[in-house]
């Protein structure tokens, strides 16, 4: 790797910067190629990074993941992964219509308030023509005034129908929608399991050696999965191939090199 | 919580993707009173203000991935005729097994199957 910070330029495998009183932060974005003030020239970093890319005093790390995104970095393959493969491009050829009821519920509900005040209406007008005539008087303002309204209730009605028709097409059509959506959701979690299983069988797989580069770095407490979270967090790296260099700004090597060399990778010490 | 004999009016909401799912259950952690039950990618609410209320954040949420039902309790003596719920208990007490309800229903004059799936309750 090629590093450039403060004007000076370091070059090799294992950088040693503890005395240049730098963040990890600018140091990681020039790996990852991002705008810093600390320029790296090396490759691109690949997922094991986002596990054990910086490895601080206070480490944390959820091992089973690491340990599956290290055996995939030396090129190892889960027997679930080509059913994982052919799920997601199923997955990926669904796209749901959207199909959105709420412009016809809101018809439908206006229509039947409608439908309601003319019924209302149509009463009041009915008991007033029942009143005129039982008291003798004319009646034909009256009389058309209820035809008037009985029409316009006919109408309502007729609105109210066909709102109501509207709204159940709507929602068959709305019912395959949610058929692709229940289908979506069932291969998302059949693929999450299956993911879930193949970093366990890869996790598997490098147990041995993990458990073996616990031991055998220096310092911390524990072994294997038991072990402490940065010496978890160093055995991975040793274990896994990173493409890119990793950032170190724990205390258990005595200088970059030998962090280098003991962990088999390219490092940057802080 | 509520037992079975639930007698008032619920919402049942449905979830149709993995963040309504999620949206849900975070739903029912902080508002248990209003949860009548939880089925993981659905629940009934109390049919409150408050439970309309929750249904319809998910659905502002989650648009197009949130179903919202009101339900009623199911009265079958109100609701169903007393030919089809004879049908039902007969079936179950029938001898043998293997019988199917169609079969069953055309040796003992029983509603078709048919007939009941063309007749709304």
């Amino acid at each position: 790797m090629r590093l450039r910070a403060d004007g000076v330029a370091r070059e090799g495998s294992a950088v040693e910067l503890s005395e240049a009183g730098l963040d990890a932060e600018p140091v990681l974005r020039g790996i990852r190629g991002e705008p810093s003030p600390v320029e790296v020239d090396c490759p691109d970093p690949g997922p094991l990074h986002e596990f054990v890319g910086h490895v601080p005093p206070d480490a944390s790390l959820r091992t089973r993941a690491a340990l599956a995104a290290a055996a995939r970095s030396r090129g190892v393959e889960s027997a679930r992964d080509p059913e994982v493969r052919r799920l997601r491009d199923r997955l990926a050829a669904i796209d749901p219509d959207r199909v959105d009821t709420r412009e016809h519920r809101r018809r439908l509900a206006e229509a039947g308030e409608t439908v309601e005040r003319l019924r209302e209406r149509v009463a009041r007008l009915q008991g007033r023509l029942r009143s005129r005539r039982e008291a003798g008087e004319d009646t034909e303002a009256a009389e058309e005034a209820l035809a008037e309204a009985a029409r316009e209730l006919s109408e309502a009605e007729t609105e109210r129908a066909a709102a109501e028709q509207a709204l159940e097409r709507a929602r068959r059509r709305r019912r395959a929608a949610r058929d692709a959506r229940e289908e979506r959701l069932r291969l998302q979690d059949r693929i999450d399991n299956l993911r879930r299983a193949a970093r366990a069988e890869l996790a598997g797989r490098l147990a041995d050696e993990f458990r073996a580069a616990t031991r055998a770095l220096p310092g911390g407490e524990g072994i294997g999965t038991d072990a402490d979270p940065v010496t978890r967090a160093l055995a991975t790296v040793r274990v896994g191939e990173p493409s890119a260099p990793v950032v170190l700004s724990c205390r258990r090597f005595a200088g970059a090199g030998a962090a280098a060399e003991a962990l088999s990778a390219k490092v940057v010490r802080l | 919580m509520y037992g079975d004999a639930c007698n008032t009016p619920v919402l049942l909401v449905v979830a149709y993707s993995a963040a309504a799912r999620n949206s849900l259950r975070n739903v029912r952690r902080s508002h248990e009173d209003c949860v009548v039950r939880w089925f993981g990618r659905a629940a009934l609410l109390e049919a409150t203000e408050l439970g309309a209320f929750l249904a319809l954040r998910l659905r502002e949420k989650h648009p197009g991935d949130v179903g919202i039902e009101r339900t009623r309790p199911f009265n079958e003596f109100e609701s169903v005729p007393e030919a089809v719920r004879e049908a039902a208990v007969a079936y179950e007490q029938r001898d043998s097994d293997s019988v199917p309800y169609a079969a069953f229903a055309a040796g003992r004059d029983h509603p078709a199957p048919e007939e009941m799936a063309d007749s709304e309750l």
